[in-house]
């Protein structure tokens, strides 16, 4: 009977300590879904209410001003009466100017009556000269990588121009930007007009691996509507903007690395008519030869796609043997493209988006050691690295139109 | 009156309950520590190494249970090292088991205050946990094996799909590799580093007066080894396919963060990450009840005390001194230095009592 | 509070000894009977309070001189009994020749047993406690002149209701009948479906005052006899003055009264009784009440219904694991729902978050509030609706449901949502075959939402881990509770979440350690 103390006691004093409070209880209606971040540098003046850090600041030096604006979702409203209400917007932007994201953030707060939850932020979006500054990897971008709230998946843009533009896209179902954006980007590989979905934890790896990256820019239209506009390149060791690269080089890049997106590859034909090779799938493999201290590189691509058209006047040019011209054509192109990318990335930025080292390390782990410092910094190791591409052109589909092929005479 | 009687321990309930006890403490940590340990790649053989002295040390110490069947270190150890040496080791070491479950209550509720609740305060994270902890201690070691039957399949289910849709999805296989590098030394380094995963099969020489087939004994604690050697490699490998070498030593919670890298499509759940907190709530709650249970147990064989008071009394020790880390460099600090001294008993208690008992010829 | 049950305990056993002592010093008060039949009756009468129920007749025997009295209540008997069995062949048959006649007694009452009434059961005793305890179930007794022993003649008749369809557990495909009121009726309806000859059934008497039958039935062959001995132990201990429902017997043997949990199980159903028996467990059956208690059971029997064998074993299996599911709902759903809206919005799509936002914007309340307010209102609607009568309670139900969900939510008190919820826990609790069972669920949820409030998700495992301990130190009568689950037996997962089909259910219930494990000799398909 002796147990009766911990069968009851334990329980109901357990109880009594929990009936205490309820700390962290606070109802989801209380609550501000931040759906989208966007970060702009700027000149405004700093909010009056943060004016006190902002003397603090100013004793240190003008730092950049930052503006954050953030999209709140407006809950979906149940008619309660059964009547659909007339259609508001589903969200607001507001912005505030601070030195600090979490202090812009924090700036949020003192304008509502919800306090704002991080939990469902979809993208954050910062602009192109964000990404040029010194502070974009210390400061800036460490609030996105370092609060607990904040998810790896969430998409990470560079925008051309005002990062804010994002917020405000318009859409046709009355749906949040943010989230129209999201759910865009995961038809990438349709149109190379989509971004490639850049997830914030990539990007968290990359700057602490310290090793070059490429983030697809992306502009806002005069019709609101997004375009990818090239890419950036950005330098490992400093995480900051160290290069663009135009359509056709980005295209290049990721045959080269095998991410496959969706790429259109223009060439004349022996004949000296326009053909287009439509890539939809492409395969890459990079073979790293050392021997003593020479590293070298063979990087074998295959991409296989499908003509999407030929400016052969009449006829019926869709024979085999024309497909493997083509084909062959398209090798040739391919091959120019990716040697020019690679020449610019080992000439012009000496940097290595393509991770090479990684291919090293798991080869040779020694040799990692050893150049691991001086790869594309220091020394610059990969800029004078040979590399050879090994190219192989498949067209798999040719259309609907074409006759089958005729022996001729 | 007629009860089914408590049964004592099978060897299958033995590897369970060795391997529940030892699964919760590295799971969460010890992706980021062994890998800054190793500086990036191989961690993996040092949690493998890890496991193997471990079961050497475990043969070891199966043959010191077995020189003594049905009995533990409190009723042979008297006849080997003298009573009072054998009563202060024995007191020291469930001391350090005292201070090592505090600390593990005390890991709850810094995980939990920081992703889950914000603003509830620790005492009250802490004393939950210990209350709960402590109802179940009472109830003795085979509700205790029976709660750990139960929620070692929840636990290493959840885990396991958490992995596999890791490794199915953000995955990448160049950035685990190389699986083969580094000299003895780094090993060495990151074995210092695993060494916490495993100091828990400590519990073994109090809990041998339970064993049914003590003869058993190596085998069932290495199989137990096994299981969690294995699942913590497997974990070190996927935190560093799917971050890389260097982000996983930046994060601080390697494996809460590949729980929320999880997205089901049209699942009802969005963020995994609670699902993983509670399992390893879970894990967690299994090593720090059944080490109060051991606890209980020591002191009510040392001095001859009602074994279920002396689950409750020591409660506000165990609070205290879960309190007592300012934060959590601290806590880790602790964890490293009591890691060292569990080690040092685990290893030195068997080597020094066969030695003794074979010199004085005690069986 | 240890104390205190202490106390109580202390107070038990104290009472039990002064029961004891005064049984012990009430017998042989009233001696046996007397030559005297006039002493006789008066005795009696007195006995129990010369109650107006009581009916004397004297008469003389045929035609001889001598004078016999029969004594009856007349609440209990069957007059058209008494009537053609005892008077009409007292009075006018059986003639009787001279000889008998000069015995004074002994013979001559010998004769009478062995040949006038003819009725079927008929016993001599000349105990006075004995006669008036037949007396009090409804038997009649005769006293003869100069006799020095009384006949006891069953003419009971009691007011009974018939077997009819057991209200509480209905089923669509399974047997009709139910127990009823009866004692005997209640044997007779398993000795029908379990005509076996070592089906055993011990009836004592319980109810210091009442003397209510409770017989313990079991199956000699298969019953473990450690707990029959254990069964017959605890209810030897019963000293109370009544036993009005087998309630009674539920709360006075059970393992442990602090539990929620029902560690016995109640049914009205036969067929589950026999089914029961057939596991080697043992039922225990109380005269007035038409549920029978069965013993000892784990918590998957609560959940299991007997139609999970009647029907085929998909559709069983479905059945079954539909309604572990709704055992599930009906703790965890309305706590989970005030952890997710209060707590982790996180964790919800953020569409769906959007729309829980949307749905609790304006409510006054924060949500276990709301919860809390509709599950009371849902527990006092289930009351009312059993307190009224049966056609009204019903509506209340219905009506009381829907008419205050919706007023409800127009009212902007609660959110649909939380309606959604709350009927979805009511829907689910009704579910669950066993009502003791469902009961405890209905308090264990308000426990978990009070875990829930305070602590979330976090709360809630530990609430998960403090059942399932409690659960695992469980036993029905030295059975563990949780069991086939853990202590895990693998052979009875063959018929736990799922139903396997009945040719593979070759052997008992492993849980029971029944004396005969196969049930189902499989040579053919073997």
């Amino acid at each position: 009977m002796r147990a009766c103390l911990y069968k009851t006691g334990i329980p109901c004093l357990i109880a009594v300590l929990l009936l205490s409070g309820c700390w962290d209880l606070q109802e989801i209606e209380e609550r501000g879904l931040v759906i989208g971040l966007a970060l702009d540098l700027t000149d405004e003046e700093v909010d009056p209410e943060n004016m006190e850090t902002y003397e603090e600041w100013k004793k240190k030096g003008e730092p950049d001003r930052v503006r954050l604006t953030g999209q709140v979702a407006v809950p979906t409203q149940q008619g309660g009466n059964g009547q659909s209400e007339t259609e508001s917007q589903p969200y607001f932007n507001m912005s505030t100017v601070s030195h600090s994201v979490f202090d812009a953030l924090r700036l949020f707060s003192t304008r509502s009556s919800r306090t704002f939850t991080l939990d469902h932020i979809k993208l954050v979006a910062v602009s192109d000269n964000i990404a040029a500054s010194d502070h974009f990897n210390e400061g800036l971008l460490d609030f996105f990588l370092r609060d607990h709230q904040m998810r790896r998946r969430m998409l990470f843009f560079v925008t051309e121009g005002e990062a804010s533009q994002l917020l405000e896209l318009e859409g046709q179902f009355n749906e949040i930007p943010a989230m129209k954006i999201e759910a865009v980007s995961e038809n990438y590989s349709r149109s190379n007009r989509i971004p490639h979905p850049f997830a914030i934890g990539t990007l968290s790896d990359e700057i602490a691996k310290e090793t070059s990256f490429i983030i697809r820019k992306i502009k806002v239209t005069k019709d609101k509507d997004i375009k990818v506009a090239g890419a950036l390149l950005f330098d490992g060791k400093f995480s900051k903007l160290a290069g663009e690269l135009g359509e056709q080089e980005t295209i290049a890049y990721n045959l080269i690395v095998g991410e496959h997106q969706n790429g259109i590859i223009t060439a004349p034909d022996k004949q000296g008519h326009i053909a287009a090779f439509e890539i939809f799938s492409a395969d890459s493999k990079i073979k790293p030869t050392i021997k003593r201290d020479n590293i070298s590189f063979d990087i074998h691509i295959s991409a296989t796609g499908h003509l999407g058209e030929t400016q052969y006047p009449g006829g019926n040019p869709l024979t085999s043997k024309y497909i493997k011209e083509v084909e062959e054509v398209m090798k040739k192109e391919i091959e120019t493209e990716v040697n020019k990318v690679t020449e610019k990335l080992q000439k012009e930025f000496k940097l290595d988006p393509f991770n090479l080292l990684d291919e090293i390390r798991v080869k040779n782990y020694k040799m990692y050691e050893k150049v691991r410092r001086n790869w594309d910094q220091g020394e610059k190791i990969f800029s004078d690295v040979p590399i050879r591409f090994h190219i192989d052109t498949k067209i798999e589909r040719i259309g609907i139109s074409g006759k089958p092929e005729q022996k001729e005479g | 009156m007629f009860v089914t009687k408590d049964r004592k321990l099978s060897t299958g309930s033995l590897i369970i309950l060795i391997a529940s006890t030892l699964l919760g403490v590295g799971i969460l940590t010890g992706p980021r520590s062994i890998t800054a340990a190793v500086d990036g790649f191989g961690g993996w053989i040092a949690v493998l190494l890890t496991g193997l002295l471990f079961i050497l040390i475990a043969y070891a110490a199966a043959y010191l249970i077995n020189m003594f069947p049905g009995e533990n270190i409190i009723l042979f150890g008297p006849a080997i090292v003298t009573k009072p040496i054998n009563n202060t080791i024995c007191f020291l070491y469930l001391l350090y088991f005292i201070i090592s479950t505090a600390l593990y209550s005390r890991n709850v509720a810094d995980v939990m205050k920081l992703y889950v609740l914000d603003t509830t305060p620790t005492t009250v994270i802490i004393g939950s946990f210990l209350l709960v902890s402590t109802y179940t201690a009472v109830q003795g070691i085979n509700v205790l094996i029976r709660l750990n039957m139960l929620l070692f399949p929840i636990i290493f289910g959840m885990l396991g799909i958490i992995l596999v849709l890791n490794a199915g999805g953000e995955f990448n296989f160049t950035e685990a590799r190389p699986f083969f590098v580094g000299d003895f030394l780094t090993y060495l380094n990151g074995m210092k580093s695993s060494l916490d995963i495993f100091i828990g099969i400590g519990i073994i020489y109090f809990l041998s007066v339970f064993l049914r087939t003590p003869e058993k004994t190596g085998y069932a604690l290495s199989t137990g080894i096994i299981i969690v050697t294995l699942i913590n490699m497997i974990i070190i490998v996927i935190s560093l396919g799917v971050f890389n070498f260097a982000s996983v030593q930046n994060i601080v919670y390697p494996t809460v963060e590949l729980a929320k890298d999880i997205q089901l499509p049209g699942a009802f759940l969005e963020r995994t990450e609670s699902l993983f907190m509670t399992i390893w709530v879970l894990a967690i709650f299994n090593v720090v009840s059944v080490t109060q249970y051991t606890v209980s147990l020591g002191i009510s064989q040392l001095f001859n005390r009602k074994r279920k008071l002396w689950v409750v009394w020591p409660l506000p020790i165990y609070f205290l001194i879960a309190l007592a880390p300012r934060n959590i460099d601290e806590f880790f600090y602790w964890r490293s230095i009591l890691s060292y001294v569990g080690f040092s008993f685990l290893l030195a208690i068997p080597l020094v009592y066969i030695l003794i008992a074979k010199i004085r010829k005690v069986a | 509070m240890r104390r205190l049950v202490k106390g109580i305990e202390r107070k038990v056993l104290e009472n039990k000894k002064d029961n004891l002592e005064k049984e012990n010093g009430s017998q042989k008060v009233r001696g046996y009977l007397d030559r005297d039949l006039i002493r006789n009756t008066d005795t009696i009468k007195a006995a129990l309070q010369d109650s107006s129920d009581i009916v004397t007749r004297s008469f003389t025997l045929f035609d001889s001189p001598v004078q016999a009295v029969i004594m009856y209540l007349d609440a209990l008997v069957d007059p058209e009994e008494i009537r053609d069995h005892i008077l009409t062949p007292l009075l006018l048959e059986a003639p009787l020749d001279e000889k008998s006649m000069g015995n004074e007694g002994k013979d001559f009452l010998k004769l009478i047993k062995n040949k006038i009434p003819t009725n079927g059961r008929l016993e001599g005793t000349s105990s006075i406690d004995k006669v008036l305890e037949q007396l009090l179930i409804g038997k009649t007794i005769l006293l003869i002149q100069e006799s020095k022993e009384g006949i006891i003649i069953d003419t009971t008749s009691i007011a009974a209701r018939n077997i009819e369809e057991p209200i509480q557990e209905s089923l669509i495909r399974g047997p009709r009948d139910g127990f009823t009121e009866e004692f005997k009726k209640n044997l007779g309806l398993i000795r029908t479906k379990m005509k076996s000859p070592s089906l055993t059934i011990k009836a004592t008497e319980k109810g210091e005052r009442t003397k209510k039958k409770v017989a313990v039935i079991y199956d000699e062959s298969l019953a473990r006899r450690e707990i029959v001995e254990e069964v017959q132990y605890r209810l030897s201990t019963i000293q109370i003055d009544d036993l009005p429902d087998s309630g009674f017997i539920e709360q006075l043997i059970e393992d442990n009264t602090l539990s929620v949990f029902p560690q016995v199980q109640s049914t009205e159903r036969p067929d589950k009784v026999v089914a029961a028996l057939l596991e080697g467990r043992i039922a225990i059956i109380l005269e007035g009440t038409p549920f029978a208690l069965i013993v000892p059971v784990t918590l998957s029997q609560l959940v299991h219904s007997p139609e999970d064998y009647y029907e085929r074993w998909y559709i069983g299996s479905f059945l079954r694991v539909l309604r572990y599911l709704s055992v599930f709902i009906a703790v965890f759903l309305p706590a989970t729902y005030v952890s997710l809206t209060s707590y982790h919005q996180g964790l919800l799509p953020t569409d769906l978050a959007l729309s829980f936002a949307g749905a609790r914007e304006g409510i006054p309340f924060p949500s276990f509030i709301e919860a809390l307010l509709m599950e009371v209102t849902l527990e006092l609607l289930r009351e009312a609706g059993v307190r009224l009568p049966k056609p009204l309670g019903q509506t209340v139900g219905i009506i009381g449901g829907i008419v205050i969900g919706e007023a409800a939510v127009t009212a902007g008190i609660v959110n649909p949502l939380m309606v959604i919820v709350v009927a979805m826990t009511a829907v689910s609790n009704f579910v669950i075959p066993s009502y003791s069972l469902a009961i405890s669920l209905r308090i264990l949820r308000f426990v978990v939402l009070l875990f829930a409030v305070v602590l979330g998700m976090y709360g809630m495992i530990l609430f998960f881990i403090l059942l399932m301990t409690h659960l695992l130190s469980l036993k029905s009568f030295g059975i563990h509770y949780f069991t086939p689950f853990s202590p895990f037996t693998k052979y009875d997962w063959r018929d736990f979440i799922l139903r396997m089909p009945i040719q593979v259910l070759i052997r008992r219930p492993m849980v029971f350690h029944p004396k005969d494990k196969v049930k189902l000799s499989n040579k053919e398909t073997d």
